[in-house]
């Protein structure tokens, strides 16, 4: 029922979601995840590279090289059509993932 | 700041460092690192601490590495490599389907579109498959043959008397080809045997081959049914057997599989079938073999230069074709080092043996035009192609909207050129598979109009051709296809939109078409310049004078066979018998008898003079030999110049005469008269024949490649063998209507003797120039296709821009310009096309034909009528391309015009 990229807590996901309101770079992703999850989920650049690399070759995202002012080009990622449309997909499928997860082990119900 | 990039390329260790995709992600992960670094510079941290903290977001680099898609599909493993790849074809082949299906029922929608444009490419295809066939069968891979181009077929030079490539040599040089057999595998000679097979009825007349025992392995060919030659079977006497070939087995035996073994008559004796080839091994219609069964006096090597033989060898395996020329040519300075009067006449003539590829020697002089036609067809494609990409470039104008609307759904670019391929592709196959029934069709017809040497060449859609037809489908489908995706993808998508709206062409759209449209009016003009130049040749072919006067001539030949026709005094009979029954006959005015006369066949002969002494290294004097009957120069109207003709009285017990004609006479006794000299004829122990007469010259093989080689004639009576010869009947009616006459004629001199070959002396000379003919003929239809085609292009363009200026014509026509002033605008606007077109094509044809000079008789490659006349028929046709939607645009009713925006 659930895919295994969902059990082992998909970062994927993360990412994802992370690119659906503004284009990023790569290195802005992990720091936003690190952030916005209080500390609490932390990426290495080792880990989160072959997820980007992966997403863009299922066509989810795509990279394209942006000069900034000043300092070196960066690689930025936006979410291409069928990436938002997975990504809705894949939300449902964690909320419901959550809340039967969270039925079983008991945690008051969100 | 640390070099970040080093950093990284020295850890990850990709494979293909070199590629884009690797550089990229050795650009980002530096890039990310170097953020990281940064990141902890802005915290505060130290650049070595700050550095050491960067370098912990990466410490497995190879599972990094590994995980990179452009490293997975070169390092990872077998599994995931096969998977992925098999996923990947999966899609792709499910998509390339999806698109199929999606162009096939766009292409249904608009039947009309799909109908005119494949049948443009058929007809190019076709075109191109008829001629390729032809070139296949006749000089790539001839039908039945393993490796042809392994054969080689000999051919004898004599370079002082201008005789190249002859291709009848001696029994000499098959012995010298037989014992190189480190060189050669196998070698076989024939010469023209030719049969009267009788049945019940009618004798037949069948063409044989007398072969010796390996012929067909030259040929690298075994019989289908029984048996080839055995050794002993190669003897005189012995030689009472007969292969037949798989058509005459069908003809004369009804495909009887129980043949072998059977007993037939031919030349009223009998002969024991032992074997029938297989049906690819057909060669210029030739009926059955026999074995030679020369006597084992005759091979000898004083056989030289006594020429009458057609050898094949087959190189042996490993030997090079140029190995075995070498072998020739040391055959060659062996002749020339020989003693005594064989070596010195080697020598003298800088004699030597040669040979061609056996491939090109069945193509003979079909070679070169064939090439042409090639070329030619390959036009009329690249028309073909530039028309039909105009009309999908006109269609897609049509769906612009559609396109615009498939863009703006975010399909790629990719994918739309991807489509508009498919749909190429897709006409292109259905262009190959009606190009292919026209090809079908069209090689019969081909078979219809062929000069000999093709007709006797299997021609077929084989595998080779069938590749070859596919190939230029895809390549057509392609090229006319990516000139209207290209258009889609340098464009931007906004453009489309507004294009969409309007409902209009680019203006770059219409510039793209005009140039295809131009492009094929200068290609068409190549060709009609071609073709023109070519049918002027002919017509100056047609227009020579052979020197003699061929209409109402009826010719046909007899063959009387040796075995019953030994006896001179018999032969002689029977040519007297001929000659009085015919010459009784009301309507005919004069008969002659020839062995080889003009047009019909014609060997060579040296000859010595009486008293000329020969300088050291000069040739025997040379000429042709004819043996003709007294009347022969009256039938002919030969005249002569000096002295007299043959009479009756010129018989076997008289003296020995001969007659020259002027060439003779110029090129031996150039100041003297040479009526009362004597010659005689070497090689064959003939007697000193006194001249007395010297006639005109005439043309002997074609019209227009007269060597102008001087003959000597002598009287048929006095000639050693009379067996075969032609029957020559001058009448004053229809020259056609003789030949039951001929044939009755024959038939009371020997009920057992057909006539054969029976054609007027018009259709023979018509005939030399089959191979011109044949090339003309297709050169015409191939040009007239190219320009049809050009028209058609041009039409649509016009069309086109009428329908585009329907509202501007309108409101000029509403301000009063009148229907003339838009014609001419309209016809102003194609003819702008056709002069560019024109331009470039005369400079095109201007360099192009150069190269078909040595193949044009008395015309100029540059000829300026055949020029312009092709100029103005390409203006012709032109201007009716362009007049006939002008006219239509002259029909706009203003009102409505206007309405219309």
């Amino acid at each position: 029922m659930f895919n295994r990229e969902l059990k082992k807590g998909s970062p994927e996901l993360l990412i994802l979601a992370l690119l659906e309101d503004s284009d990023r770079h790569g290195y802005e992703i992990g720091k936003l995840i690190e952030e916005r999850s209080g500390g609490k989920l932390h990426f290495r650049i080792g880990s989160l590279y072959p997820v980007l690399c992966r997403l863009e070759e299922k066509g989810l995202v795509k990279g394209r090289w942006i000069e900034s002012a000043g300092g070196p080009r960066r690689r930025h990622y936006h979410l291409t059509p069928k990436g938002r449309t997975y990504l809705k997909h894949e939300r449902e499928t964690w909320d419901a993932y959550v809340s039967a997860v969270n039925q079983i082990i008991g945690a008051e119900n969100a | 700041m640390p070099d970040w990039l080093r950093y990284v390329r020295k850890n990850l260790k990709l494979e293909r460092a070199g590629g884009t995709e690797e550089a990229v992600a050795v650009e980002e992960i530096a890039r990310q690192l170097e953020d990281a670094w940064l990141d902890g510079m802005n915290d505060g941290l130290s650049p070595e601490e700050a550095e050491r903290q960067a370098k912990l977001h990466i410490t497995d680099w190879k599972s990094l590495a590994e995980s990179l898609p452009c490293n997975r599909r070169n390092t990872s493993g077998l599994l995931l490599h096969e998977e992925r790849r098999r996923m990947t074809i999966a899609g792709w082949v499910e998509s390339v389907v999806r698109d199929i299906r999606y162009v096939s029922r766009g292409l249904r929608k608009s039947a009309a579109f799909t109908v005119v444009a494949v049948v443009t490419l058929a007809l190019g295809i076709g075109a191109n498959t008829i001629i390729f066939s032809a070139i296949n069968s006749l000089l790539l891979n001839p039908a039945g043959l393993p490796d042809p181009g392994r054969i080689l077929s000999l051919r004898v030079n004599y370079e002082k008397m201008n005789i190249r490539t002859s291709p009848s040599v001696s029994i000499a040089e098959f012995m010298d080809a037989r014992d190189s057999t480190d060189t050669f595998g196998a070698a076989g000679m024939a010469a023209v045997g030719n049969y009267n097979y009788a049945d019940a009825g009618y004798p037949e007349r069948l063409v044989g081959q007398r072969v010796t025992w390996q012929w067909f392995d030259v040929f690298g060919v075994k019989p289908m049914l029984g048996r080839g030659f055995a050794k002993e079977e190669d003897q005189p006497e012995v030689n009472r057997v007969v292969v037949l070939d798989y058509g005459t087995w069908h003809r004369l035996f009804g495909g009887d599989p129980a043949i072998v073994g059977k007993t037939i008559q031919l030349n009223q004796q009998p002969y024991e079938v032992i074997g029938v080839m297989p049906p690819e091994f057909r060669r210029l219609d030739v009926n059955l073999w026999t074995p030679i069964g020369l006597p084992p006096a005759a091979y000898t090597l004083q056989s030289r230069f006594n020429e009458s033989y057609e050898v094949n060898v087959r190189l042996r395996q490993g030997v090079s074709v140029e190995q075995g020329l070498a072998r020739l040519r040391w055959i060659t300075d062996q002749a020339h080092l020989a003693e005594g009067p064989k070596g010195q006449f080697a020598r003298n003539n800088a004699w030597s043996v040669t040979a061609v590829t056996y491939p090109e020697a069945l193509a003979g002089g079909l070679k070169s035009p064939m090439f042409v036609l090639m070329g030619a067809v390959g036009f009329v494609l690249l028309i073909a192609c530039a028309n039909v990409a105009g009309l999908v470039m006109a269609r897609a104008a049509g769906q612009s909207q559609e396109l615009a609307l498939k863009t703006a759904l975010g399909a790629g670019r990719w994918r739309l050129i991807r489509q508009t391929l498919t749909e190429s592709l897709v006409m292109a196959a259905c262009g190959v598979a009606v190009g292919l029934l026209v090809a079908y069709g069209g090689i019969r017809m081909l078979m219809i109009i062929a000069p000999q040497n093709l007709s006797g060449v299997a021609i077929e859609l084989d595998r080779t051709v069938l590749a070859f037809t596919a190939l230029i489908g895809i390549v057509a489908g392609v090229f006319f296809g990516l000139i209207p995706a290209l258009q889609v993808a340098g464009k931007p998508h906004m453009d489309l939109l507004k294009a969409a709206g309007r409902g209009t062409a680019t203006r770059m759209q219409l510039r793209l078409r005009s140039a295809l449209v131009t492009a094929e009016i200068a290609l068409a003009l190549v060709l009609l310049v071609g073709a023109g130049l070519f049918l002027r040749s002919l017509a100056r072919l047609q227009q020579v004078d052979p020197g003699f006067e061929s209409q109402g001539i009826m010719t046909g030949i007899v063959g009387l066979p040796p075995a019953q026709y030994r006896d001179p005094e018999k032969q002689r009979r029977f040519h007297r018998t001929v000659l009085e029954q015919l010459a009784a006959l009301p309507g005919v005015t004069s008969v002659a008898t020839g062995v080889s006369t003009p047009f019909i066949g014609g060997s060579g002969g040296a000859f010595a003079i009486e008293g000329a002494v020969l300088q050291p290294d000069a040739p025997m004097p040379q000429g042709r030999t004819q043996f003709v009957s007294s009347r022969f120069f009256s039938t002919m109207e030969i005249p002569l110049v000096r002295g007299r003709a043959f009479t009756d009285q010129d018989t076997v017990t008289s003296e020995p005469v001969v007659v020259i004609d002027e060439n003779l006479a110029r090129q031996y006794w150039p100041n003297e008269d040479p009526v009362g000299k004597r010659i005689r004829r070497t090689l064959s122990n003939a007697p000193w024949t006194t001249i007395v007469g010297v006639a005109r010259h005439v043309k002997h093989e074609e019209l227009g490649t007269d060597t102008g080689r001087g003959v000597h004639y002598y009287p048929v009576y006095q000639a050693p063998g009379i067996g075969n010869f032609a029957i020559l009947a001058k009448t004053s009616l229809d020259p056609a209507q003789l030949s039951g006459a001929i044939r009755d004629a024959v038939r009371s001199a020997d009920p057992g003797q057909p006539v054969y070959d029976l054609r007027t002396m018009d259709e023979r000379i018509l005939a030399s120039l089959g191979t011109r003919r044949f090339a003309v003929n297709l050169m015409i239809v191939f040009a007239g296709l190219a320009i049809f085609m050009a028209g058609i292009g041009l039409y649509g363009v016009i069309g086109y821009v009428v329908t585009q200026r329907t509202h501007e014509i309108g409101i000029r026509m509403a301000l009063g310009a009148e229907g003339r002033q838009i014609v001419a605008m309209v016809v102003r606007q194609g003819m702008q096309m056709t002069l560019a077109g024109i331009g470039i094509g005369v400079i095109g044809a201007a360099i192009l034909t150069r190269s078909l000079s040595s193949q044009l008789f008395q015309v100029r490659s540059s000829d300026p009528l055949t020029f312009s006349l092709t100029v103005l028929i390409v203006l012709i046709v032109a201007f009716l391309a362009c007049i006939i939607p002008a006219r239509r645009a002259t029909m706009v009713d203003p009102l409505e015009a206007c309405r219309h925006e």
